[in-house]
């Protein structure tokens, strides 16, 4: 019963600020894909013309980032995209963005607090039972995830879905040992952003040599990707476009490797992805042999695995980190100050794209302070903004590190003084 | 205190080896960016041309001075027009790396040019060629220029349009002298600034069917009597954090190894 309290307290500072804030191209994407995917068309198909049409634009072997997640994502929002055009609002409330490649943000309709609220709510909802369950397990890491303010950031002032895709990853861990069909499901549920495909060893070591289990667990995994199939089916190569987008993309995000972008060329960036997908292979497969080898237990595998793709994986944008919060609240080779890091890098991006928000287009005068902010913290920022990022990214790479070795050799806790570090047990694995 | 493994090794050296990329120049136009930038990293200068988005940098010239970069000077196309066709507005312009230079075309319903940006060690040329005699506006912006010609008041005024039109600007403590000269003469030369802050605008008007405005880095003179470590300019903040959590992580692999015995 006393859970109420964080989950009701969680739940309205999530409501309270849903509406009036957004990633402006992370929701859009999901806005337009969306709208697609109800009016029968293929995002898939879209986002490999887009492609097109931008190399051709640029000149350049320049990425399109658009809609490159499993369909699954598309079914969990079209209930919400449906009951938001229900009620009569516009279908694209953001003139100038997404939908049109190569434009700057133009124009936001009212509308807009409507679509953000509504469009919200699944990962909302995911929030609220995360902090429910992680509240039964243990109370404070319910009430640490209630008021996580990355986790709110990332829910509500961005709305990107990584949250929803780490509490399907705690599901799948929590209905492990009652049924591996559910367990499955969840797991292939949470595939809709494709790197959780890393945890799947940590899934099928734990399985072992049990065949029926094994069945179940890549049935259920299966069956949650059915819509996906049926992309596959209907039109193969627009499907594969977004695997060859996730797997070639260039370096970018929070980590040891953001300092390539101060090289300033695409071209050098693709010659190298190979050796950093390497490096990354290398470095999971090292990493799987230990799960393996050490016979660890599910919960510390899983965080292990997505450590390791945040450190060495090509691309680790600042929400991934939330897949892993919630499982790593109660998992002893975890920190939530990790949270810090994605939090402090936010704040180096420009105001313009990643906070812009429907209430600073309300009105002329509003949108000009919006502007010149925009403008004065930038001319702050800018000349420093990648080697600040570097310096942020790569300190979480070593953080990040430091946490998944401590997987073998005991907890090991994040201070912020090398003389107050957690003295280390022997860890407590289950064999070897 | 407990020896190092391999894998803390490889690490550290993997760390520090990315973080010396920056250092690496890649020589030439190369692209970038979600939208498609242009950069050239041309001895004396440093050349970018932004994205279809933006409209201003296009190009923006900085030059190498003493290790960092410095703003000398922008073309805009938001302020830019051909025939009363504004060039960020009414224009699809297609970038493309033409052989030693950056080719950009420019398509509209009725009118199609080109322009070409090449860098030398000595200057940064920028041609437009048109079918056919167009009169055009271009305009040149710096935040801000010391001088214009014999001006340094940002009031709007024409200056003469006889020979180059050199600026001065101040910028990492030294005063850069510059210069802008233009084929065909412009048929006039407009400069203009903020009241309070400085000029910050030069506007050539041009009639022709090829037009070339060639910018020059002419001298630069030491104003300030220490130099100015501006770390946003320079690639060396890279290896320096990259040597730095190398070495942090090392050491607390180190402690923490002695707390596991």
């Amino acid at each position: 019963m006393r859970a109420v309290v964080p989950v009701i307290i969680g739940l309205s500072i999530r409501l309270a600020l849903a509406p009036f804030f957004m990633h402006a191209w992370d929701m859009t994407t999901i806005t337009l894909a969306t709208n697609q995917f109800l009016s029968a068309m293929n995002p898939y198909t879209y986002f490999a013309q887009q492609s097109t049409q931008l190399a051709q634009t640029s000149g350049l072997p320049l990425p399109y980032y658009g809609f490159a997640y499993l369909a699954t994502t598309l079914v969990i929002y079209a209930p919400f995209y449906a009951l938001y055009t229900a009620l009569g609002f516009a279908p694209i409330p953001l003139i100038g963005w997404q939908g049109q490649p190569g434009q700057t943000l133009g124009l936001v309709y009212p509308d807009a607090f409507y679509m953000l609220f509504l469009l919200k709510l699944p990962v909302i909802a995911a929030d609220t039972i995360a902090i429910y369950l992680l509240y039964r397990k243990n109370g404070r890491a319910g009430w640490t995830y209630a008021l996580s303010p990355y986790v709110i950031v990332i829910t509500c002032l961005w709305g990107n879905f990584d949250p929803l895709v780490g509490v399907l990853l705690f599901v799948s861990y929590l209905a492990f040992d009652k049924s591996k069909l559910g367990s499955g499901f969840a797991f292939g549920l949470s595939m809709m952003k494709i790197y959780t495909i890393v945890a799947a060893p940590a899934f099928l070591i734990s399985i072992g040599r049990k065949p029926r289990e094994l069945l179940a667990f890549l049935g259920g995994a299966v069956v949650a990707n059915a819509p996906s199939i049926y992309y596959i089916y209907s039109n193969p190569s627009s499907f594969l476009s977004v695997f060859v987008f996730q797997a070639s993309r260039p370096t970018s995000g929070l980590n040891i490797y953001h300092s390539l972008l101060a090289v300033r060329s695409i071209s050098w960036e693709l010659s190298l992805a190979p050796i950093i997908s390497g490096i990354f292979a290398v470095a999971a497969g090292i990493a799987v042999f230990m799960v393996w080898r050490f016979k660890l237990e599910l919960k510390e595998s899983i965080i292990l695995l997505l450590l390791v793709y945040l450190v060495f994986a090509p691309v680790a944008n600042e929400q991934l980190l939330a897949a892993l919060v919630p499982l790593g609240l109660i998992s002893r080779n975890f920190s939530h100050k990790l949270t810090i890091f994605p939090l402090v890098f936010i704040a180096f991006n420009g105001l313009y794209l990643y906070f812009a928000t429907p209430i600073f287009f309300g009105s002329s005068s509003l949108l000009a302070t919006f502007v010149a902010v925009n403008g004065w913290w930038t001319s702050i920022i800018g000349p420093y903004a990648t080697q600040a990022q570097y310096a942020i990214g790569a300190a979480m790479g070593v953080a990040c590190l430091l946490l998944a070795r401590s997987t073998f050799e005991g907890p090991f806790k994040i201070r912020w003084s090398l003389t107050r570090l957690e003295p280390a047990p022997k860890a407590p694995l289950r064999g070897r | 205190m407990r020896r190092l493994d391999g894998i803390d090794l490889l690490f550290a050296a993997l760390v520090i080896s990315v973080s010396f990329a920056p250092l690496m120049s890649v020589p030439g136009w190369q692209g970038y960016g979600p939208f498609g930038e242009y950069a050239c990293n041309c001895g004396q200068y440093f050349v970018r041309f932004s994205d279809p988005t933006t409209g201003t940098d296009r190009p923006h010239v900085f030059a190498s001075y003493n290790g960092l970069l410095v703003d000398v000077i922008q073309v805009s196309d938001q302020a830019s027009s051909v025939d009363g066709l504004n060039l960020y507005s009414n224009f699809t312009a297609r970038p493309r790396i033409d052989g030693g230079g950056l080719e950009v075309s420019y398509s509209s319903h009725s009118l199609n040019f080109t322009k070409h940006v090449s860098v030398s060690n000595e200057a940064v040329k920028v041609s437009y060629t048109f079918g056919k005699n167009v009169t055009a506006l271009f305009t040149l912006w710096r935040w801000y220029y010391a001088s214009i010609g014999h001006f340094d008041r940002p009031l709007t005024r024409e200056i003469s349009t006889a020979g180059d039109i050199n600026f001065t600007f101040f910028d990492q403590g030294a005063l850069f002298n510059a210069s802008v000269s233009a084929s065909p003469r412009p048929v006039q030369a407009r400069i203009s600034g903020i009241e309070g802050a400085g000029l910050n605008k030069i506007a050539l008007a041009f009639n022709g069917t090829k037009i070339d405005m060639t910018m020059t880095l002419d001298a630069v003179k030491p104003v300030a009597g220490v130099g100015v470590l501006d770390v946003g300019s320079t690639y060396y903040a890279y290896p320096i954090i990259g040597v730095g959590l190398s070495a942090t992580y090392l050491v607390i692999r180190r402690k923490l190894g002695g707390r596991n015995k």
